[in-house]
């Protein structure tokens, strides 16, 4: 339900980047997914899929980049590792609380199209 | 030809956009503005119904209630004498902030001095969406099991206040409330936590006290 939607406002936002540059075809879409929004990549490219299909860009390849959210220590001042995608409570090395820091990428990044222009002009 | 163009822009920024022109109004109308996240059944309206009980002879209180489907929250609010509006989502699984401005454009916000929103019964979706509150609150309730800070961690990192909810239960159920506590500062130091049960009155009075102390301190920016 959540994929579904954010497939359909990142497909209006990719027409509308395309757009500005002339008619073309969606190639291949880029997108960062932090941990913490609660975005799976694999539902998001199954919608994204759904949204596309039988139109012009149909086949368009929807590239995630999955980022995890870190915890810093303000005391180190230094990146502390998680154990796999659970976390730590306090930095291992000085006992200080810790910061959560990203993980709240939701961004599109870059756009391949192929334009129209050349092909209407031959 | 192929081209390619570097965007950088956020996924959501129409959400975003919209949701800064909402807490830009709820600034001018110096109206202290929570968004209330929790699984379904963990008790945001019997909350909220609490608060008004406690809180509503004192304060002007307004909610929004989004649901998947039925007017059910906002009958079950409006009884408790508070303005209520049902927002319907019909499947969506969060608000987002153009529905909650939808349902705000007939509302005089002016003439309150607090608005709930509580948001679809939902740990997951409704975190990536800022609706322009002052804060987020999770709920959990203790039947809910104590592992979820860790296994839900978008809404506990970002929640300014965490709810543990029947608390009346405690004696009859497996939950840990100091791990619940460990979990929920690991990933959000900041955090408050409070224990609440609104069968007993338990913790209702501490809740009200941090909702009352937000509403001064945001007097006092806004004046």
């Amino acid at each position: 339900m959540h994929e579904m939607g954010m497939a359909l406002s990142l497909y209006e936002s990719c027409r509308e980047e395309v757009a500005k540059h002339g008619p073309g075809r969606l190639e291949k879409v880029r997108i960062q997914v932090g941990e913490l929004t609660g975005i799976e990549p694999e539902l998001l490219k199954f919608a994204w899929e759904a949204v596309l299909e039988g139109g012009g860009d149909a086949g368009c390849e929807l590239n995630v980049e999955w980022r995890p959210a870190e915890q810093f220590c303000p005391q180190c001042r230094s990146m502390k590792p998680r154990p796999g995608s659970s976390w730590i409570i306090t930095c291992p090395d000085c006992e200080s609380s810790l910061q959560v820091q990203g993980g709240y990428e939701l961004d599109l990044v870059e756009i391949t199209f192929e334009s129209a222009e050349e092909g209407d002009q031959a | 030809m192929k081209q390619q163009i570097d965007v950088k822009q956020r996924l959501l920024a129409d959400n975003e956009k919209a949701a800064s022109e909402l807490r830009d109004g709820f600034g001018r109308y110096r109206l202290l503005v929570t968004n209330l996240i929790s699984s379904p059944g963990s008790g945001k309206t019997t909350l909220l119904e609490a608060t008004a009980a406690a809180l509503g002879h004192t304060l002007r209180l307004g909610a929004l209630s989004g649901d998947i489907a039925t007017e059910r929250d906002a009958d079950r609010l409006r009884r408790m004498g508070i303005p209520a509006s049902q927002i319907i989502t019909g499947g969506a699984c969060h608000l987002d902030a153009r529905l909650v401005r939808e349902h705000l454009v007939n509302w005089d916000l002016e003439s309150l001095d607090i608005l709930f929103i509580e948001n679809v019964g939902n740990l997951v979706c409704p975190t990536s969406y800022d609706l322009g509150e002052d804060f987020k609150v999770a709920l959990l309730s203790v039947t809910e099991g104590d592992d979820k800070p860790f296994k839900y961690p978008g809404i506990f990192a970002r929640a300014a206040v965490t709810v543990i909810t029947k608390m009346d239960l405690l004696p009859h159920v497996d939950f840990d409330i100091e791990a619940v506590r460990t979990q929920v500062l690991a990933l959000n130091p900041v955090a408050r936590l409070l224990q609440l049960s609104c069968r007993t009155g338990q913790g209702v009075d501490a809740w009200c006290r941090v909702l009352t102390d937000e509403l001064d301190q945001k007097r006092v920016i806004h004046d």
